[in-house]
């Protein structure tokens, strides 16, 4: 049951993602998103009594909904970028297209999956559903802030569908992506920086100097 | 031993570059250090071969095979002849005062650290070690990409950053899709790679393909294979022209090698016609896309970028064939394209900093500007086109042989075709940069002694094998045409 | 079967829930208004406005039709149909063979709005027809997602806080939001041009007619939360206790939203129920 509430806080969290139009508002989604996902590591890690579960689903707390959403902030502070986030698809039509990939999803576990009604089934589609979510927002907003959210949004997918269909991969292993993830968000903060000081936007729609 | 010293060379140099302050000292310490590297790849290999090319796994981290050899040698000889190139490269440009001394010192750490991201991929045990390897590569490389600052630098290196890191993230998903089936149905609770070659007789062959898709597409974004190739050209002609080298030569092997792991998994387990298939549509679609591309290039960096998609296309095709000694060929193929793909970077770089512009409109007369550059190019264009005695025609010509084999005379015709269109692009634009009229004003140029150094060592192995390769060599590549094939 | 057992239940549960419906409403202020550090009305108020209505004399204007004096009475009636169309749903594991009455239920609830629609534009003031079109213009996004999440309740019928259920509770708590005119989509508390909308309706009654259409309002209101509370299993009681503690709690924490961001919200309700659907389907 409360496996449940958890999953249906994140795929609720992924859908507010895909109709917010504010930058800062999609990095606090994607910091509840995150919260979620370490309720999720908790949750799991509590019951299998592990200990090294635990322990990522602390290093998922400080790391994603801590640290990056307040890198992220810092970017938007300083650069002092315009909120909107330049939806290429409103919001109506990113819903759709959300509910669809959701749908794709339960038809891929129900496929892989042997077990189709488990728990786990459930949190595999739900982080399908926002890997895909996270591609669709890398594809459809203009910003280039959207579209690092959008990564870190799949990345939070594969993280569940990791938790979800092999009980998380080894701890060590988990450790090295989070150290991955981290240089990830510092080095797109530096080109970010450099993004905002030679265009005087971070528009990436507006980014047209190579063709062919 | 020999491994630890490929580890530590780089680490080495890394440490080393901070305390030199003089650019041409540094670079030269550092093209000295990569000649080791060489030299020491080179004795592991025979010491390799020597001990009957069995697998040998150090420490828990390190697992190194026949494969891991032909690409850690590819890395090392190309890697070597980049950073004998930057040292002229580099120092000129601090001299025109395009980047300061500090940004020298900045530039061979950079170049330290993407070398050894390179170096340790064919290296590690695990495969989830080697995503992240590969991660490393596309974010340190960013910097080299987009090392200009400028406004087309950077938009690159954003385009490189953000395309390459979705691809791998999608090879993420793949990764834990076979890890899934490992520790479900073979019992395998970790991603190292002797564990998991085991187990794959076991995996279920419903997951093994669709991760197998998503490796292919992830790895292939970085390895160049259209239609997710978009970040290529793009970087590939803002990178510095040394790290376009790399870029086109090692990194996108580098990604090949995962890749092929993953393969070599996937044919254990439901055997080979399954990726073959994959391969082949990559392939296909990869030359199409990039010949169709060439000739409507005007950029002379950019025209090679998609040069390197149209050859990682015909190396996917010649994995596709790889029952019929496809791989055999593709592998070759591959090296080959590393050396000739990198010589022309070089020329090219040589030719942009003359004429500055990478507009092939603007430059014309090569040869007479700068006799030695324009005649290495006008050869190196033979050779990319695969003219014999050039080593990259017998590349071409097996993996043809390999499409002929397996009577596929549609694929076959195809492939003559995008080959023919990419032959006629790359001669058209390129002998036109060469042996056009020269503007009147332009002054002979001279080029470094170190990019003439470079030019020849790449020049040795784009004629020497295709006069005749070296039996270590072929025996290297036929062991791991073993090893994928799962024989 | 409806046995006249059953029959006089649901008058019984019909006449219970329009007692109890303005002392719900009542409650909600009264929550609100101590979150808010505010004494704030008795928890009985809406029952002396309704008495005090009733009292009064009604003022019509001279424009209006038939349609002008039959809409309040429609309106009321379709409350109390509604209602007892869905105590004639049985709420657990044997919802699925009701989802027909549950539909029907809420359509006819569309009827009196339908009505009241009307009536706003019968008066021809101003800000009638305002609050008519915005009402209409609302209540299209809002209907689709309360059928949608239906639906979903009666697809997973039996899985109490499942993943459906969860969801489609979402879905059905915000828009019945927007059907009783609750903040962030309408606000009941003020009477301000700009923004009112159930209220610029219904600016023109007065009176008992006013007061008729209040108590439907209230009855409505009480047909979502009674909805809502069968989402989970529990006891309607403890289920309204809930219901409004969280409808006061979005009240005072959240800003009213412009109308055209109200369709982004409706819509993800709609696409929240949809999911629900799915996930019922699916069987979570």
């Amino acid at each position: 049951m409360i496996l449940n509430f958890i999953l249906s806080g994140f795929l609720i969290i992924t859908f507010l993602l895909v109709i917010t139009k504010r930058i800062t508002g999609l990095i606090r989604a994607f910091r509840a998103q995150s919260i979620f996902l370490f309720l999720y590591t908790f949750y799991q890690g509590f019951t299998q009594r592990n200990l090294e579960l635990l322990v990522i689903c602390g290093l998922v707390f400080a790391l994603k909904a801590l640290v990056i959403p307040f890198v992220l902030l810092r970017i938007v502070r300083r650069i002092k970028a315009e909120e909107d986030l330049g939806l290429i698809i409103n919001p109506q039509l990113s819903l759709v297209i959300a509910t669809v990939f959701a749908y794709l999803s339960y038809l891929f576990a129900h496929n892989a999956m042997p077990r189709a009604n488990s728990p786990e089934s459930a949190a595999f589609i739900a982080s399908l559903t926002a890997v895909c979510i996270g591609f669709f927002l890398m594809a459809s907003r203009m910003k280039a802030l959207g579209q690092v959210i959008g990564l870190l949004v799949m990345e939070n997918g594969i993280f569940l569908a990791a938790g979800a269909i092999a009980g998380g991969m080894p701890f060590f292993i988990e450790i090295a992506l989070f150290f991955d993830i981290f240089v990830f968000v510092v080095i797109i903060e530096v080109f970010v920086y450099k993004v905002s000081r030679l265009f005087t936007h971070i528009d990436t729609s507006k980014m047209k100097s190579l063709k062919g | 031993m020999l491994i630890a010293l490929i580890i530590l060379i780089p680490v080495l140099l890394l440490i080393l570059s901070p305390f030199v302050k003089k650019t041409r000292t540094l670079g030269v310490i550092n093209a000295s250090g990569y000649a080791a590297l060489l030299v020491v790849c080179v004795l592991f290999l025979k010491t390799f071969l020597a001990k009957g090319s069995q697998a040998v796994s150090l420490w828990g981290w390190v697992y190194v095979d026949s494969l891991s050899v032909f690409f850690l040698l590819t890395t090392a000889v190309v890697s070597f002849a980049a950073s004998l190139y930057s040292i002229g490269y580099i120092c000129t440009e601090a001299e025109e005062t395009k980047i300061s001394g500090r940004k020298a010192g900045a530039y061979f750490q950079l170049f330290n650290l993407f070398c050894f991201t390179m170096l340790i991929v064919p290296l590690l045990n695990n495969l989830a070690l080697v995503w992240i390897a590969i991660e490393m590569t596309t974010l340190i490389s960013a910097f080299l990409v987009g090392f200009h600052n400028i406004k087309e630098s950077i938009e690159a290196a954003w385009k490189y950053i953000i395309i390459c890191s979705v691809g791998i993230t999608f090879a993420l998903l793949g990764i834990i899709f076979f890890y899934y089936t490992s520790s479900r149905d073979a019992q395998v609770k970790s991603l190292e790679w002797a564990g998991m070659l085991a187990g794959s007789g076991m995996f279920d062959p419903k997951i093994v393909k669709l991760a197998l898709i998503f490796i292919l597409v992830g790895y292939g974004t970085k390895a160049g294979l259209a239609p997710m190739h978009n970040w290529l050209p793009d970087a590939h002609s803002q990178a510095l022209s040394p790290i376009s080298g790399l870029l086109s030569g090692v990194l996108l092997k580098i990604s090949l090698y995962a890749i092929l792991r993953f393969v070599m998994l996937a044919n254990l387990s439901i055997g080979y016609a399954y990726s073959a298939r994959l391969f082949i549509l990559f392939g296909l679609v990869s030359l199409g896309i990039a010949g169709a591309f060439i000739l409507i290039q005007k950029d002379l960096k950019r025209l090679f970028a998609y040069s390197s998609v149209e050859n990682i296309g015909l190396v996917s095709l010649g994995l596709g064939f790889g029952a019929f000694g496809g791989i055999f060929a593709g592998l070759l193929h591959a090296f080959n394209h590393a050396v000739t793909k990198a010589f022309m970077f070089f020329c090219a770089g040589e030719a942009v900093r003359a004429f500055r512009s990478n507009n092939m409109n603007k430059m014309q007369g090569m040869i007479k500007i700068m006799p030695f550059t324009g005649t290495a190019m006008f050869l190196g264009l033979f050779a990319l086109v695969g003219m014999p005695p050039f080593s990259i025609f017998i590349g071409k010509l097996l993996i043809l042989i390999a499409v002929f084999q397996g009577k596929y005379y549609l694929i076959a015709g195809l492939t003559f075709f995008f080959i023919a269109l990419a032959f006629a692009g790359l001669l058209y634009h390129v002998s036109r940069v060469i042996l056009g009229n020269a503007p009147q004003t332009m002054p002979a140029q001279k080029e470094p002694l170190s990019a003439k150094l470079a030019l020849l060592f790449l020049g040795i192995f784009i004629l020497g094998f295709g006069l005749k390769i070296p039996q270590a060599f072929l025996h290297l590549l036929e062991n791991c045409q073993l090893l994928i094939l799962g024989k | 079967m409806m046995t006249l057992n059953n029959i006089i239940l649901i008058t019984g549960k019909t006449v219970l829930l329009a007692l109890f419906a303005p002392l719900v409403s009542g409650i909600i202020k009264k929550i609100k208004n101590n979150l808010r550090m505010r004494k704030g009305p008795g928890i009985l108020q809406p029952y002396y406005d309704i008495q005090k209505l009733f009292l009064k004399d009604e003022v019509v204007s001279k424009n209006t039709s038939w349609i002008f004096h039959a809409a309040p009475a429609i309106v009321f009636a379709s409350c109390l149909c509604a209602s007892f169309l869905i105590f004639m749903a049985q709420p657990g594991p044997f919802i699925k063979n009701d989802l027909a009455v549950l539909i029907a239920a809420f359509f006819v609830l569309g009827l009196g709005r339908f009505f009241l629609a009307l009536a706003g534009l019968d008066a021809g003031s101003s800000f009638g027809g305002m609050g008519s079109s915005r009402e209409m213009f609302i209540s299209s996004f809002a209907e689709p997602a309360v059928f949608i999440a239906v639906f979903a309740l009666c697809m997973g019928a039996g899985n109490s806080f499942g993943i459906s259920r969860l969801l489609g509770g979402l879905a059905l708590l915000m828009a019945a939001i927007a059907e009783t005119s609750r903040i962030p989509v309408d606000n009941q508390e003020t009477h301000l041009e700009l923004t009112m909308v159930h209220e610029a309706m219904v600016l023109e009654y007065s009176g008992r007619s006013l007061a008729l259409i209040e108590l439907a309002a209230y009855i409505k209101q009480m047909l979502f939360f009674t909805v809502l509370s069968w989402y989970f299993f529990i006891p309607a009681p403890a289920g309204f206790a809930i219901i409004c503690l969280a409808v006061a709690l979005i009240e005072i924490s959240v800003a009213k939203m412009r109308l055209f961001r109200v369709v982004d919200f409706l819509s993800f309700a709609f696409f929240i129920a949809l999911l629900a659907s799915i996930a019922a389907g699916a069987g979570f």
